[in-house]
Order: structure tokens, then sequence, then C-alpha cells
């Protein structure tokens, strides 16, 4: 029998990733939301067998209630806590997810739902930082950029004097040129 | 050298000592570098310490049992020798409730008291005309907020289950769910319960002081295995949030505390919002009256930070009535593995501070502060019992 899988996330994109390697590795995914307070409404709704959710979002406390204190609770949902493979749960909680399953799944089905979800929030963390990268290069060249032309304007000096003179300044106090090129901007701005 | 230590809180007002402990340079000042992380649910909190993401960290002080115990979770034993205060909660009720029960009692906001009744007659009233069942929110399936209300509700005889149902709705996100109309009520901490009122959501209507005087609340978890391996370190987090604690009752800096806290990356609340917790008032903009409880909120006064095994004991007691721990548990046996309280008495009295001599204490039976070999301690009635002493 397949488990059927819910997914809790803020970001679609990454639950759209998560959702296909799922359905690629023969997984089904019943249903993608957003987190929210009215999260029991859409397990009771979608009664999926098992959930996984983004750590950033607070609705992990929510779902640990749900074997407790809703006696009339048609599903009752328990933490993935696989006393005999704890490197899964600590990978998946250093990676941002977590999963919750309803008593009686097949505890090796669960793993490897676990694993397939925290490559993807791996990977999708990888992707993000590369671009936080690349967006800074390119504030960075902005900058550069900018402050070579308050040089010239300044200065009355070449494009490439104010280039070479920021290069200088930024090897004799072991600055970034970013860096270099922000004071000379802070200073022509006031 | 200082050494580097990471630490868990949720944004409340009890996590100030950690705060001020590394804004005033507490920390600084027994060379620890901490970083304080800010998580947005209790099970980050438990997971990241329990698999030793976090050195440390700001927790109900029923999830130490709970983790000790293997309850809904790895079992991991974590221990504590630092508590951050006690009191703190309350318990707000919607606009439409808080209606329903002024027709039973028109000043029911200056009736701490009477409101469980007040409520019950509400219940029996809503039962009759065919509503749906109240429910309540509680922060987390083991804290102190479900054992709270569970005993408050109980002196009405107000039944969980037929007569209102209990759910678990995580601190930051109480206020929307009672705007949205999802819950009825709940019992949060400070800011909490203050900021529903400000944004006119619902009304509080008592403190979790009036249900047991000076209750536990917030403690510091560390592993017991990190606790067994860094005892030095340990003592000096626990100095340097002792001070912490008492630069926080310092009414001179209150001002400063207010502006700490709100600050995004703590808690993240307007000042109007946190003030009330340390100012002692419960205020009501829809009959403009504010209520003085001084204790509401104590931050050190008290010997607040002092680690009662018998704290621990009545959390035991509630869980196993609860049915969350079994029948054969030995409620002290647990607490005394939990409660470091010696570690506490030997770093705190290292200071010149004056302690209890003793780590338990009898819990319930004092209506009014009252003295143990000359060292002040607060009053601990429980709402609605009859054995206190006068």
């Amino acid at each position: 029998m397949s488990i059927k899988v819910m997914l809790v996330d803020n970001e679609t994109v990454r639950s759209a990733m998560l959702s296909q390697a799922l359905a690629d590795s023969g997984y089904e995914v019943i249903a993608r939301v957003k987190p929210g307070p009215n999260l029991l409404a859409k397990v009771a709704q979608f009664m999926p067998d098992m959930v996984v959710v983004d750590t950033d979002s607070p609705d992990r406390d929510i779902l640990e209630s749900m074997h407790l204190l809703n006696e009339h609770n048609p599903l009752p949902v328990v933490m993935f806590a696989d006393e005999e493979n704890e490197v899964i749960i600590q990978e998946a909680i250093r990676s941002g997810v977590s999963g919750y399953i309803v008593k009686g799944v097949d505890m090796g089905r669960v793993n490897s739902i676990m694993n397939v979800s925290i490559a993807r929030f791996r990977e999708y963390q990888a992707i993000k930082n590369e671009l936080r990268e690349t967006k800074s290069e390119l504030d960075d060249s902005k900058l550069i950029d900018k402050a070579k032309r308050l040089l010239m304007e300044n200065k009355g000096v070449s494009e490439e004097e104010a280039y070479d003179a920021m290069r200088k300044s930024s090897m004799d106090n072991n600055k970034k040129m970013s860096e270099i090129a922000q004071s000379v901007v802070s200073v022509y701005e006031l | 050298m200082k050494d580097d230590l990471k630490i868990g809180f949720i944004a409340l007002t009890d996590s100030a000592p950690l705060v001020v402990a590394r804004e005033e340079g507490f920390f600084e000042q027994f060379d620890l570098n901490v970083e304080l992380v800010r998580e947005v649910s209790w099970s980050n909190i438990r997971d990241k310490l329990v698999f030793g993401e976090f050195d440390a960290a700001h927790m109900l002080a029923p999830m130490l049992v709970s983790s000790t115990l293997g309850l809904g979770s790895v079992k991991k034993p974590l221990v504590t020798a630092y508590s951050f205060g006690l009191n703190g909660n309350a318990v707000s009720v919607s606009n439409d409730l808080y209606a329903e029960m002024t027709e039973v009692e028109p000043k029911i906001v200056l009736k701490p008291n009477e409101c469980a009744s007040v409520l019950k007659s509400v219940i029996k009233s809503r039962k009759k005309a065919g509503s749906e069942k109240l429910r309540f929110a509680v922060v987390f399936p083991y804290s102190m907020h479900n054992y709270l209300l569970r005993y408050w509700f109980s002196t009405a005889g107000i039944s969980v289950g037929n007569d209102v149902e209990i759910l678990v709705v995580p601190p930051s996100s109480v206020v929307q769910a009672l705007d949205e109309g999802l819950i009825d009520g709940y019992c949060v901490g400070e800011p909490w319960n203050t900021h529903a009122v400000k944004k006119q959501v619902g009304v509080t209507i008592i403190t979790g002081y009036e249900i047991w005087n000076n209750a536990p609340e917030k403690v510091l978890g560390v592993r017991k295995s990190w606790a067994e391996e860094n005892l030095g370190i340990h003592e000096r987090l626990i100095k340097s949030l002792y001070l912490a604690s008492q630069w926080i009752d310092d009414e001179k800096n209150y001002q400063k505390l207010l502006g700490y806290l709100s600050l995004p990356k703590y808690v993240g609340a307007p000042e109007d919002s946190i003030r009330n917790a340390f100012k002692g008032e419960v205020c009501n903009p829809a009959c403009s009256t504010c209520r003085k409880i001084p204790n509401f909120s104590l931050p050190f006064k008290y010997q607040a930070n002092f680690p009662w095994q018998s704290h621990a004991q009545w959390i035991v007691e509630q869980m196993r009535d609860l049915g969350q721990v079994s029948d054969i548990c030995d409620s002290r046996e647990v607490a005394e593995s939990i409660y470091l309280t010696d570690f506490y008495r030997e770093v705190v009295s290292s200071m010149g501070c004056d302690l209890p001599v003793v780590n338990f204490k009898q819990e319930g039976v004092h209506k009014n502060a009252w003295f143990m070999d000359g060292i002040e301690l607060g009053s601990d009635a429980l709402i609605g019992c009859s054995n206190l002493e006068q």
C-alpha cells in the first residue's frame, strides 16, 4: 500500500521540488499546504499517512499534540522518532525538515521518504545560497561602478585612474574593493 | 579563551535573562561567548537541544520530564539548575465568549475567582442552545499552560472532552488563531495576552498567578551528559543568568529592558504589549479597567530562580493524573533526577546569596508570603483549595 504524504511548507518552490522527487520515487503527495493555525483541519480533510513539515514554521507543535489532546481527532499523528535510526532525525533537524507519521505505517518507507526530503531541503538551501552570492556579486559591481563615477566627477580623474586609486587603497588597507567603494560612496553622498 | 555556547529561546518575555545577559555583558563577564538562536516551536527547541545543535535552551519545565521519559520524542535525559522565573501566563478569551460571560456576570474582568464558574454557566447555556463546544489552546502538550488551564477548569467542574476541547497552538500564533475564530480562548505567556487585548481581539480573564500563586514556568534545560562534562561552563552560565535576573528586577533598568525585548531579534512585539508583564497589570480596553497583579511575572523576587524539586514533583503528578506518564512513576524520584537543586545552591551561594537549605517545600498551602529560616518566599496557594494556612 502506498503512503499518502502531505507537505507543509512556506516555500512553494521547495515544496514543488520535493513533491516531484517523492513522486519519482513512487510516493503519492496528496496535498501541499502552507503553514497556519488551521493545520488540524487540513490534516482531517486530507487524512495523510505522513506529514512532512518545514521546521521554520511553528506548526510542528500543533502536530505533536494530535495524539494527546484531540480525543476526537480521526488521525493520531506522532513524530517520526525511529530510535534505531537517530541519525536520520538529526540530519532532518539540521536540514530544516521534520516528519510526522500515523502509527502503523511501514518504517522502511518512512525512512526513505525522510531521506528524499532531507536531500531536497539541502539542495534547495544550496541553490538559495548560490543565488544570494550571485546577487551580492552583482550588488558589489554596481557599487564599484558608482564609486568610480563619483571619483571621476569630483576629482576630475579618468575611469582608469579612479579604479587604480581604489585598488591601491584596497591593497594598502587590506580591505575588499566593495568596502572601499562603499566608503567612497558614503563620503560623496553625505 | 572564551567558551562558545549556542542557546535556543522562544519569543516570550521570560526569555529576558538570556537577552539581558547577552546585551548587558554578563555572559562576557564569565568568559562565555553566547549565540542566542530564536526558535519558532518548542519541538524545534527540544530536538536541537537533544541532538546537540544547542548547548542549552529556554524550555517549558514539563518538557524536561517528557524528554527524559521519552514521551512524544526520542528519550534523552535533560536536567536543569536554573529557573527563568515564576508565573507569567494568563487565560484570554475571544470577544464573543467574553460577551457571553458578561451576560452571566457583568463585572467578570474584576472577579477572577468567579470566572471559571461563569464559564461553566456559559457552557451549560451553549449546550442547551446546541452551540459548538468551546475550544481552548495551550502552547504545548507538556506545558504548565496545559496543567494550569485543566486545574482551573476542574475547580468549576468543567470537563475537558465533554465541555471543552483543548488543542495546541504555538505562542506566536495564538492571537491570529483567536482572531480567525479557530479557538475561543487560550492559556499563554506574555506578551501574547496583552497583545490580544491591545489588538482588541480578546480579553484576559485570569492570570496564572491567580490559578497557582508563584508557579514554575520556564527553566534552562541542558542535556544530562552535557551537565556532567561541562561543570565549569554550566556554573558560569548560572552565575551570568543570576546577575541578569537581578538586573531585570531593578526598576531603574525597566525602560532599557523593554527596549531590548522589543527588538525584532528577541521578542519582537511592541513595547506596549511587553510592558504589562513587568508592570503587573491586566487591562481591558472594553470597559477601561486595569487590575493590579503585582506578581503577574516574577523574574527574581521570592527565590524565583531556585529550581524547587517540589515544583517538578507537582508537574509529574499532573502528568500522571492526565495519563501522560504511567501510574507507577515515582514523582519524587523523577523530580530529583531532573532538577539539580544542589548544584544551583552551590553555585549561587558562592556569590554570597542566602538560599533555602531544602529542595522540597510544601506547595499550595501558603496564602501569603512566608519565611523559611529567614528567607522570604512567595505565597503558593492554588485556586479553589481549602487547606490554606492563614
